[in-house]
């Protein structure tokens, strides 16, 4: 499955992307949200794991540019925060992981967020014909 | 015998009239004048004398004397051996029926064209309990004018009068208090810092010390005492004014229905962003009924400051610190799993030791400086100075950051000798170009030459560290000594923010001064310290 990685600290992106690669995932990484905005429409990823505090355009904003785009409207988010206490009201995301998260259950809701997806994915396939 | 009783009689009722009339007296004149008329017309006598002693000075004060009816002026002489300081310092009343031959003489000043010296006189102490309050003595020119009946008369207006005497002096007492009490209350009430607004049941301003008219009254507005606040004029441009009399609009009135009142809060609008907070107290009369109340503010502008610079501390930390804990435990966590998994090599494992290695330091960093700022802010940042050679301290720090970065190359410039001596904190100067280096490094990521220029100059050295880097905007260079600043172009970069803050209170402890100078964006930076030499004996080898 392809995941996007959003995450403006590089040790943390590489840590998490290593991870999920030994899982088996194909991983892609964005520092900034101008940058994820640009990787999500070329690579179409399966889930997004995203940080809230970022320069250019942070989360949230880059959240609802994703929601307003018909093709990732359903595309599971997976928020990985480091503020204090995490706003979550109008936060469309599946999940959310507050730093200093653990990596095992991060993993584990990914895989099960992307068990849940194919069903939603195969219909727009169908839909798409 | 019946012209006896008769007297006796008279001598009764005079008593009892004195003591009648003495009970009337409101001060210590109208006692002293009630005395003298009273005693002057019960004891027929050539002269009347009326002093009060003061224990402390061992002083007699003449209030009253007259001669013939004629007041003559007072004064004040020491107690003395005459029978009058004898009755005073004996407090046992006498009669003199001969002067010339039972007491010693005592110069009488007053004495005005009278046939000779008093040959008679009756003195009775004025007394409350032990305490011995003054003299009143009757002379006669004439011999054996005086009997015991008279003394005992004499004596009985005396007790009456110091019974009075020490009534009156109770009250005055009091009032003496009183106006102390008042006087020293408004001695508080105009040096306090806190404004303070005392109001009437209706609501009116009834009083306001000087801190509350400086708060009112900016702007040359004024107010009118005996106006409701609602009601004062205030100038249009008092705004603050308004503001604080619409806050306190239901704070009073609660108080003036003699409720307790809930603390108010208001942030003016106004250019002078001030935080007031109110508090109020109704004042009540014995029964309880509000006759007014007292209104205090409080400039709580500094207060709320800290409180928000110790949030957005907690916040910065909590947030920065969180990241490197993060990192530590997914690396540990994902080392673990690929172990278990057997998919890792030698490589790998190193890799990631080294990652949980760097973010351990950065974590370490971190908290120090969140450390140091809590020093600098409590205003404990002491300095352990020694003497120091900068250059050589300067070269270890170069060497040290060196060893992070291959593609920049550091190098020391020092115009002058090999040593720089100055009597610093070492740990500290240490800790500042550290922080710079560090900085113009993580700045340049294109790499490049940084250098550290080091110069003696007089009593000062200065050293500048210049950079090829991303350089600063103009209104970063302003703010960037400031706590938390990050700038647009740093953000990507790691900080909490506080480096060039901690920076700056290092060298402004050791009676310098920091600044930065960048020709624009992407031109470079130059962070430059100038350092007097310090306080002990100046080691510099020209």
């Amino acid at each position: 499955m392809n995941i996007l990685v959003v995450e403006d600290e590089p040790a943390l992106q590489k840590t998490t992307a290593a991870a999920l690669k030994l899982n088996g995932h194909v991983v892609m990484g964005a520092e900034t949200g101008v940058q994820a905005l640009a990787e999500v429409d070329q690579c179409r990823p399966d889930l997004v794991l995203l940080d809230l505090q970022m320069p250019d355009m942070d989360g949230r904003e880059f959240l609802r540019h994703m929601r307003d785009e018909p093709a990732l409207v359903d595309v599971p988010v997976v928020i990985m925060s480091a503020v204090h206490r995490i706003d979550a009201e109008g936060l469309d995301v599946q999940a959310i992981f507050a730093k200093p998260f653990d990596l095992d259950e991060l993993l584990d809701a990914v895989d099960e967020l992307l068990a849940a997806r194919p069903l939603a994915a195969s219909v727009r396939d169908d839909t798409a014909h | 015998m019946i012209a006896a009783d008769e007297r006796q009689r008279e001598r009764l009722q005079c008593i009892r009239d004195t003591s009648q009339a003495l009970t009337r007296a409101v001060d210590f004149d109208g006692l002293f004048s009630m005395l003298h008329l009273e005693i002057v017309s019960a004891l027929a006598a050539d002269t009347f004398f009326l002093g009060l002693y003061d224990d402390a000075s061992h002083t007699i004060e003449v209030v009253r004397q007259a001669e013939f009816n004629k007041e003559l002026p007072g004064g004040t002489f020491p107690l003395g051996h005459g029978p009058t300081s004898e009755v005073i310092r004996t407090r046992r009343p006498r009669l003199i029926r001969r002067w010339s031959e039972e007491a010693p003489r005592v110069q009488v000043q007053y004495l005005s064209g009278a046939p000779g010296l008093p040959e008679s006189a009756i003195i009775a102490p004025i007394a409350s309990g032990e305490q011995v309050l003054g003299v009143v003595a009757l002379h006669k020119y004439a011999p054996d004018a005086f009997d015991e009946n008279d003394l005992l008369v004499l004596e009985a207006m005396a007790a009456q009068a110091g019974l009075v005497l020490a009534g009156l002096g109770r009250s005055e007492r009091l009032t003496t208090q009183l106006l102390r009490r008042v006087s020293e209350l408004q001695a508080i009430l105009s040096t306090m810092a806190d404004a303070l607004l005392i109001l009437d049941s209706t609501g009116r301003v009834v009083a306001l010390n000087h801190s509350a008219r400086e708060l009112l009254c900016a702007d040359d507005a004024s107010v009118v005492l005996g106006q409701p606040l609602a009601e004062q004029t205030w100038g249009q441009w008092a705004l603050g004014a308004r503001e604080i009399s619409e806050t306190l609009a239901p704070m009073i009135a609660a108080l003036q229905r003699g409720e307790p009142a809930a603390e108010a809060e208001v942030q003016l609008q106004n250019h002078r962003h001030r935080t007031l907070t109110f508090t109020g107290t109704p004042l009540l009369d014995p029964l309880g009924r509000a006759t007014g109340c007292v209104v205090i503010a409080r400039d709580v502008t500094g207060r709320r400051e800290v409180d928000e610079l110790k949030s957005e501390m907690l916040s910065v930390a909590s947030h920065d610190l969180r990241t490197p804990v993060t990192v530590i435990r997914a690396q540990a966590q994902l080392l673990r799993r690929a172990i278990g998994r057997g998919a890792i090599t030698l490589d790998d494992v190193n890799g990631g030791l080294a990652e949980i290695v760097s973010e351990t330091q950065r974590l370490a960093s971190l908290l120090s400086a969140v450390l140091d700022f809590s020093t600098i802010e409590a205003g404990n940042l002491a300095l352990q100075r020694q003497t120091v050679d900068l250059i050589a301290l300067a070269s270890a720090v170069i060497d040290e950051v060196q060893t992070t970065t291959d593609h920049h190359q550091l190098e020391l410039h020092v115009s002058g000798s090999a040593e720089l001596m100055g009597y610093w904190d070492d740990r500290r100067l240490q800790q500042v170009l550290t922080n710079l280096l560090t900085n113009a490094v993580k700045y340049s990521p294109a790499g490049g030459a940084i250098t550290v220029d080091i110069e003696a100059c007089d009593q000062t050295v200065i050293a500048r560290v210049s950079d090829q880097g991303i350089g600063l905007r103009r209104e970063e260079v302003e703010h960037v000594f400031e706590r938390f600043f990050r700038g647009d172009a740093l953000r990507r970069l790691e900080g909490s923010g506080l480096g060039l803050y901690i920076c700056q209170s290092i060298v402004a402890a050791h009676g310098g001064r920091i600044w930065v100078e960048s020709a624009g964006p992407d031109h470079g930076s130059t962070f430059c310290f100038i350092l007097p030499m310090g306080e002990a004996s100046l080691t510099f080898d020209a």
